[in-house]
């Protein structure tokens, strides 16, 4: 197994290098080109989502990145107000345009590109890990 | 992220972007998007050279959307990459936003 560790800030500008940071590592990984992405948007979207919603007590994040035979797993932790993006309802945007609705997308996206999402709440950090499944 | 503005003809504007609409590019071009969408009736934006899209960025491409459309307009998006047209229909754009793979087929959509 393969480990690459990041701790960052919950500010814009960290949040666009851990970004950076995934790219880089997905790029050493050789993934398919379909895996790379859907690794990207996780990234970006559980970065995103604690980015806007954490609320003032975020902090700290951590991320890591683990590579194992079958899998790629991305694990994100921060110090924010609890939310559990496993069990967040998946949603798309509504019809007719006169509906449409432009937020909620990024748990759509989360649940639709990770193979699979798990979810642990310590008391006082949120810790998903989104899961890629690799053809052998 | 680049963004280009071209004023075409019969109040069709084409917009060119280029890069990465993450959270960063996302925020950088969602005011141009704001201000193009009051001054035109129909937008085309040429996805060709945009190599990610997250959820901010479709924030942006519904709220034009629905701004056009309010005055009777449409946004449509054009040629996207592989991963980016799989990414607006995993999240339902293509059901309000068309989606053309090309020009000539985005502007036969607005006669």
């Amino acid at each position: 197994m393969q480990t690459w560790h990041k701790a960052l800030s919950g500010s814009l500008a960290e949040i666009t290098t851990a970004a950076q940071w995934v790219d880089e590592i997905v790029s050493e990984l050789e993934l398919p080109a379909d895996k790379s992405y859907a690794l990207r948007v996780c990234a970006e979207e559980l970065l995103t989502n604690i980015f806007r919603h954490a609320g003032a007590s975020s902090r700290k994040i951590d991320l890591r990145l683990s590579r194992f035979p079958d899998r790629v797993e991305l694990a994100v932790e921060d110090d924010g107000q609890p939310f559990d993006v496993s069990a967040a309802t998946p949603r798309r945007v509504d019809r007719p345009i006169e509906n449409a609705q432009p937020g909620g997308l990024g748990v759509q996206l989360i649940h639709t590109y990770a193979d699979r999402l798990r979810y642990n709440w310590t008391g006082c950090k949120n810790q998903v890990i989104a899961e890629f499944t690799l053809q052998q | 992220m680049k963004m280009e503005i071209v004023n075409g003809e019969n109040g069709i504007t084409n917009v060119v972007l280029a890069g990465s609409m993450d959270i960063t590019g996302a925020l950088e071009v969602d005011p141009r998007f704001k201000e193009v969408s009051q001054t035109s009736d129909n937008l085309i934006v040429d996805l060709a050279n945009v190599s990610f899209l997250a959820s901010i960025g479709m924030r942006t491409f519904v709220m034009t959307a629905k701004a056009l459309s309010a005055k009777g307009g449409q946004l449509i998006l054009v040629k996207p990459q592989a991963e980016v047209e799989k990414a607006l229909k995993s999240a339902g754009l293509d059901a309000i936003i068309p989606i053309a793979s090309d020009s000539s087929s985005a502007l036969a959509l607005l006669r």
